[in-house]
C-alpha cells in the first residue's frame, strides 16, 4: 500500500534533482536586465534595534538610487565566517559584509574574501573625521572600516543605589567598596557580567588590566594572577553568582535586567533595551584603574566582498548608507551604537542623551586590540582562564600561567606582532 | 569492493549462511553487489573528499590565508602539538565521561522503557508522541530550556529549596557541570534510543515471546535469553552510533556552557571545532578531529568483528 | 507482547518518563507567549497575561520556510531511503562467509564517513557542489544532506533486514524468483517497520540541519526553518519568545509526520506477513 505511493514519490524527487542540475544554481550577483542592480549584504543581526538601524539606512539609500535594490542576507553568526571564507571557492560572494572585526579580521583580510579598500578610502572626503581605531588594514591595505562602534560601561540600578547610599563608582576603589557594601545584602548577585570561556568573556574581563596600562601584549603573568585574584574574591564573595563562569553578554544582560543586580558590566547596544527597564537605570564608565577608564572597541565593521561585481556601487552603499553623517545617526537612534565620526560628538541628538555619554566619552580612550593574526586565540586563552576562576576550576596563579603560555605561543604562531 | 560476490558456502558453516545444501558448491543468481552501488557512489562522490581533507588538514599547516589554495605539508607537528597539550587530554577524560552517561541512560532507561512503550495504548500513544515531539526541537532550543531550568534561578533550584536542598550550581559547579551537559544530552537522545529499540523490539516476531512465556519464562529470564540476543545488532549500532555522536557532535555543549566553567565541558568535538572555526588552526583542528576519528574506529572494531562473526550464530 | 496491557509499574514508569519530556515543553511554550518584558524580568514565571504578539510576528516567516523545509525534508526522506534500503539489503543479507566479511569493511567505511564533523565538511561540501553549480540552491542542500543521512539511515536500517528469517530468501530462490524480485516482493514488504522508523528519524534529523542549511543557501527567502531558528541568537541579544514560538510553530508538522509513521510503528510487522 505504502510502496507505490512512495516510489512515485521518490521517481518526483529524483526528476527535481535533475531538472535542477541543468537549470538554475548560480542565481545570485548583481545586474539585470531592466537596469535595476542588487546589492547583497551580509549581516549577523538578528532581531531588535541593530535590524531597524539596517533597515532605515538602506531607506536612506533607497530614496536616492531607486534602481538598486539592497538584499539583506541574516547569517546566523557562529556561520557567519566560514560561509564568507567557503565563498573564495565560488568567487562568488556578498557585495558588502558586516563582519566581527575584532576577532576575525585577521582571518577574513589574509583570507581574500574582502576587497582592497585601500583606494576608497584614499579618496574619501570625511576619512580625516575616523580615529585610526575605526580603519582596520592588514600589510598596509584597509580592508575594514567602522562607521560605529560598541563599548562597555557600567550599568547600575540607581534606585537599589540610592536606598543604599552608595553613588555610582567611577574609580575601582570605589567601585570594590560598593561591591563589598552591597554584598552582604545581595549574596551572589550584586554584580552581572559574563564570565564564558570565550572572546566575550575575555573583552569584559581586560579592562581590568587596561586601567593598569597592560594590555594583551605587555600584561605579565604577575599582572593577569592580581586580576585574576580580585575576580576571584568577587566570586568567593557572592558579589558575581557562579554561573557567571557561563554567561555571554546577552545572560549578564538579561540577569541585570531581572532588577535583583544593582550593577551590570555590558555594551551600549542594550540602551534601548535599557530604557524599558521597570527600574531606573544609569550609566557610567566602566571603572578607572590607576591608569584611567580603558574598554576594547568593539561592533561591527564594514568590508566589500572580493567578488562583488560593482566594487564601486558598493563603496558608495558603504559612504552613503553607514559613514555619513546622516546614516550615523540613523544607526545611534534606532541602536544605540556609537557612530566613529568625530564630528558627532557634539551633535544635540547624541548629547541630549545622558545614558549614552559615558560610552561616547569611553569611544576617544579605548584600548588597542593586539594586531596579530592568532588575536582570536589569546582573546580565548584569557576568557578561558577567566571563567576558571570563577567558577573554581582553577586557582588564579595556575589559570594566569596557563593562559600567558597560550597567549604567548598564539603571538608567536601569528607571526608575533602586537 | 564491489565485485559480485561469490556464492560458494564453506562446509564448515552449516546454518549460518544460506545453504540448502551443505558442502554442495553451487551457483546462486543473486548478486547483492549492485544494492550497494547508488549509496556507494553517492558517498564516494560528496563523502569522500571532506574526510580526505579533514586528513589532510591535520597533517597540514592550514590557516586562513591559505585555507582555500596550497597547504603545505608539515609533518606530524600538528599530531604532536595536539597530543602534547593538556586540553587534548582533558577534553578526551570530558568526552568519555559524556559518551559513558550517553551510553548508560540510553541504553538502560532506553531499555525499559521501550519495553513499556511497545505496549498498544492511549497512554504509550501520547508519550511516544510527547518524547519525540520534544526530540524533534533543535539542540538550540532544547539545550537552552536546560540552560533556563537548570540556572541559579531556574525552575528546577526553586523546587530544590522548596524541598529545603538549596541551590546548586548545576552548570558552573566544575565537579557537576560536565555531568550535567552529559545528562541533558542523554535526556535529548533517549527518545531516539527508545525509537530504535522500540523498533527492534517489534520485529522480534509475537511467536517467539509466547512461546518463551509458555516455557514459563519470566519476564527478567525472557528480557536476558530471548529478547537480548534478538536485539544485538539493533544494540549494537545504537552503541556505535551514541559513541559516533559524543565524538563529532558538541551541540548541547556549546549552547549550555561553551565548553566551561573554565574547560571543564571541553568535548573533543567542541575542542576541535573552537580550535578550526573560533581561533582559525584549522591544522590543529584538523588534528583533533582525525584523532577523535581513530578512537571512534578502534571503539568500532567489535562492531565490525560482531557483523563478520553474525554468520556463526 | 503488543497486546499485553499497562501494569502499575510500567504506568509510573511511562507517566515519570512523559512528565520529563512534558516540563521543558511547557516552559517553552510559556515563554512563546510572553513578551519581551516578561521574559526578561521573569524568565521562569508560570502566572503573567499572555499575549499572542510573539505569533503574530513570526507567522509570516514560519510559514514560508516551514514549506522549504517540507520540500528539503521530504525529498532527502524518499532519496536516502532508495539509498539506504538496498544497501542495507546488501549488507544484511548473509550469503556467504566472503560476502560477511566484504559487508563489514563496508560498514565500518560507512562508520568512517560519519566521523568528520559538519563544521568541516561544510567547506569542501561547498567546494564540490559549487563546481556543480548547485550552491544556493534547495537541491544541492538535500545532496549534502543526502550524503550526511545515507551512511547513517545503511546501519540504522541494517538489522531490521537481519531480522528476515533466511528460510524466505531460500524459498524464494527455490521458487525461482529473480535477485530483484526477492527484493522488490520479499525484502521491501517486510521492512515496514524499519522504512517507517529510520524514515522518520531522517526526516526529523533533516529538519533541524542547520549547519549546511545556513552555509549553502544563499538566498534568505529560501532558508529553512533550522536555518531561521540559528537566526534568532546573535553575539548581542536572543529574543527567546520568538525563538521558542518559532520552534514550537515549525515543529508541529514534524509531529503530524510522526503519528502518521507511528501507526505503522506501533503496528509493527503485521505477523501474517512472516509466514
Amino acid at each position: 500500500m505504502l510502496r507505490p505511493r512512495a516510489q512515485a514519490a521518490g521517481a518526483a524527487a529524483i526528476g527535481m534533482l535533475v531538472l535542477s542540475a541543468c537549470g538554475d544554481g548560480s542565481d545570485t550577483g548583481s545586474g539585470s536586465a531592466d537596469g535595476q542592480q542588487t546589492l547583497t549584504v551580509w549581516t549577523y543581526y538578528t532581531a531588535g534595534g541593530q535590524n531597524d538601524a539596517l533597515e532605515q539606512q538602506n531607506a536612506l539609500w533607497a530614496e536616492s538610487h531607486p534602481d538598486v535594490t539592497i538584499e539583506t542576507v541574516q547569517i546566523p553568526f557562529e556561520q557567519l565566517p566560514s560561509k564568507l571564507l567557503a565563498t573564495a571557492t565560488t568567487q562568488d560572494g556578498p557585495d558588502v559584509v558586516l563582519d566581527n572585526v575584532v576577532v576575525d579580521f585577521p582571518t577574513l583580510a589574509s583570507s581574500g574574501v574582502l576587497a582592497d579598500l585601500t583606494g576608497y578610502w584614499d579618496g574619501y572626503a570625511d576619512k580625516d573625521l575616523f580615529p585610526d581605531s575605526a580603519v582596520w588594514s592588514y600589510e598596509d591595505k584597509v580592508y575594514n572600516v567602522m562607521s560605529y562602534t560598541n563599548l562597555l560601561g557600567l550599568y547600575y540600578n540607581a534606585d537599589m543605589l540610592e536606598e543604599a547610599g552608595i553613588e555610582p563608582p567611577e574609580t575601582m576603589e570605589e567601585f570594590q567598596a560598593a561591591l563589598e557594601q552591597l554584598a552582604p545584602d545581595n549574596e551572589g548577585s550584586v554584580l552581572a557580567e559574563s564570565g564564558a570561556p570565550t572572546v566575550e568573556g575575555a573583552w569584559m574581563f581586560m579592562p581590568h588590566l587596561l586601567g593598569q596600562g597592560k594590555d594583551y601584549c605587555t600584561m605579565t603573568e604577575a599582572d593577569l594572577t592580581t586580576n585574576l585574584q580580585t575576580v576571584q574574591g568577587w566570586s568567593q564573595d557572592g558579589v558575581i553568582p557562579r554561573e557567571t563562569a557561563t554567561w555571554d553578554q546577552a545572560d549578564a544582560w538579561q540577569a541585570f535586567m531581572s532588577g535583583d543586580y544593582p550593577f551590570g558590566i555590558n555594551g551600549n547596544w542594550n540602551l534601548a533595551d535599557a530604557r524599558g527597564a521597570d527600574f531606573t537605570i544609569g550609566t557610567t564608565r566602566f571603572p578607572a584603574g590607576p591608569e584611567g577608564s580603558h574598554v576594547f572597541p568593539g561592533g561591527e565593521a564594514i568590508g566589500i566582498g572580493a567578488f562583488a561585481e560593482d566594487k564601486d556601487l558598493a563603496w558608495q552603499y558603504v559612504e552613503e548608507a553607514w559613514m555619513s553623517q546622516e546614516a550615523s545617526l540613523i544607526n545611534f537612534e534606532a541602536s544605540g551604537q556609537i557612530p566613529t565620526r568625530s564630528d558627532l560628538a557634539d551633535d544635540e541628538t547624541i548629547t541630549s542623551d545622558e545614558l549614552v555619554q559615558p560610552f561616547v566619552e569611553a569611544a576617544s580612550e579605548t584600548g588597542a586590540w593586539p594586531l596579530n593574526q592568532e588575536t582570536a586565540a589569546m582573546q580565548t586563552a584569557v576568557g578561558e582562564a577567566h571563567s576558571a576562576v570563577i567558577s573554581g576550576q582553577s586557582e588564579p596563579a595556575d589559570a594566569a600561567r596557563t593562559a600567558i603560555e597560550a597567549v604567548t605561543a598564539a603571538r608567536e604562531d601569528g607571526g608575533g606582532s602586537c | 569492493m564491489t565485485a559480485p560476490p561469490e556464492t560458494t558456502v564453506r562446509p564448515g558453516a552449516e546454518g549460518s549462511v544460506e545453504s540448502p545444501a551443505p558442502g554442495r558448491w553451487r551457483r546462486s543468481r543473486v548478486h547483492l553487489g549492485p544494492y550497494l552501488v547508488p549509496a556507494a557512489v553517492v558517498c564516494a562522490l560528496l563523502c569522500v573528499y571532506p574526510l580526505v581533507q579533514m586528513g589532510r588538514m591535520a597533517f597540514s599547516d592550514v590557516g586562513p590565508a591559505n585555507l582555500i589554495g596550497e597547504w603545505t605539508f608539515s609533518g606530524t607537528e600538528n599530531i604532536r602539538e595536539v597530543l602534547g597539550s593538556d586540553g587534548f587530554w582533558e577534553a578526551t577524560r570530558a568526552t568519555g565521561v559524556f559518551t559513558a552517561v550517553l551510553l548508560v541512560v540510553d541504553l538502560t532507561i532506553g531499555y525499559v522503557a521501550a519495553q513499556a512503550l511497545a505496549r498498544r495504548g492511549r497512554l504509550s500513544s501520547i508519550v511516544l508522541s510527547l518524547m519525540v515531539f520534544v526530540w524533534a526541537l533543535p539542540p538550540l532550543v532544547s539545550g537552552s530550556v536546560w540552560k533556563f531550568l537548570l540556572a541559579g534561578d531556574g525552575a528546577i533550584n526553586a523546587v530544590l529549596q522548596l524541598v529545603g536542598i538549596g541551590r546548586v550550581d548545576w552548570l558552573s559547579d566544575p565537579s557537576l557541570a560536565l555531568w550535567a551537559v552529559s545528562g541533558v544530552a542523554a535526556w535529548a537522545s533517549l527518545p531516539f534510543a527508545i525509537l530504535i529499540i522500540r523498533g527492534g523490539l517489534l520485529s522480534i516476531p509475537t511467536e517467539v515471546l509466547e512461546a518463551a512465556s509458555i516455557d514459563g519464562a519470566g519476564p527478567i529470564r525472557r528480557a536476558v535469553s530471548v529478547v537480548l540476543p534478538l536485539l544485538r545488532p539493533t544494540l549494537m549500532v545504537l552503541v556505535i552510533l551514541i559513541v559516533l555522536y559524543a565524538f563529532r557532535s558538541f551541540d548541547f555543549v556549546y549552547v549550555m556552557t561553551s565548553g566551561g566553567p573554565g574547560t571543564v565541558t571541553t568535548t573533543l568535538p567542541f575542542l576541535a571545532y573552537r580550535e578550526a572555526f573560533t581561533t582559525y588552526s584549522f591544522g590543529t583542528g584538523g588534528a583533533i578531529a582525525s584523532l577523535s576519528m581513530l578512537a571512534v574506529v578502534v571503539l568500532a572494531i567489535p562492531y565490525v568483528l560482531g557483523v563478520r562473526k553474525e554468520e556463526g550464530q | 507482547m503488543t497486546n499485553t496491557r499497562h501494569s502499575v509499574g510500567t504506568r509510573v514508569v511511562v507517566v515519570a518518563l512523559g512528565l520529563t519530556y512534558l516540563l521543558p515543553l511547557l516552559w517553552i511554550v510559556l515563554t512563546s507567549f510572553k513578551s519581551d518584558q516578561e521574559v526578561r524580568s521573569s524568565p521562569n514565571s508560570i502566572l503573567f497575561s499572555p499575549s499572542l504578539g510573539t505569533f503574530t510576528d513570526i507567522v509570516d516567516a514560519a510559514s514560508s520556510s516551514v514549506v522549504t523545509s517540507a520540500k528539503i525534508a521530504v525529498s532527502v526522506t524518499v532519496l536516502v531511503l532508495a539509498l539506504a534500503v538496498p544497501a542495507a539489503y546488501a549488507l544484511g543479507r548473509r550469503l556467504t562467509s566472503r560476502w560477511s566479511r566484504a559487508s563489514a569493511w563496508f560498514l565500518g567505511i560507512f562508520l568512517v564517513l560519519q566521523m568528520v564533523p559538519q563544521p568541516m565538511a561544510v567547506i569542501p561540501l561547498y567546494g564540490i557542489l559549487a563546481d556543480w553549480g548547485l550552491v544556493g540552491s534547495i537541491y544541492g542542500l538535500i545532496l549534502a544532506d543526502v550524503a550526511l543521512m545515507a551512511p547513517f539511515a545503511i546501519m540504522l536500517m541494517r538489522p531490521f533486514v537481519l531480522a528476515i528469517p533466511k528460510e524466505l530468501y531460500e524459498a524464494a530462490e527455490i521458487d525461482g524468483a529473480s535477485g530483484l524480485r526477492t527484493f522488490r516482493n520479499i525484502v521491501v514488504p517486510l521492512l515496514p517497520n524499519g522504512i517507517a522508523t529510520v524514515g522518520a528519524i531522517v526526516f526529523i534529523i533533516t529538519w533541524g540541519e542547520f549547519i549546511y542549511a545556513t552555509t549553502l543557501m544563499t538566498d534568505p527567502a529560501n532558508l529553512p526553518v533550522s536555518g531561521l531558528l540559528a537566526q534568532q541568537t546573535s553575539l548581542y541579544s536572543v529574543s527567546w519568545n520568538r525563538l521558542m514560538g518559532l520552534a514550537l510553530l515549525t515543529s508541529l508538522p514534524l509531529l503530524a509526520v510522526f503519528v502518521l509513521a507511528k501507526k505503522r510503528l506501533v503496528e509493527g510487522l503485521s505477523v501474517g506477513s512472516v509466514k
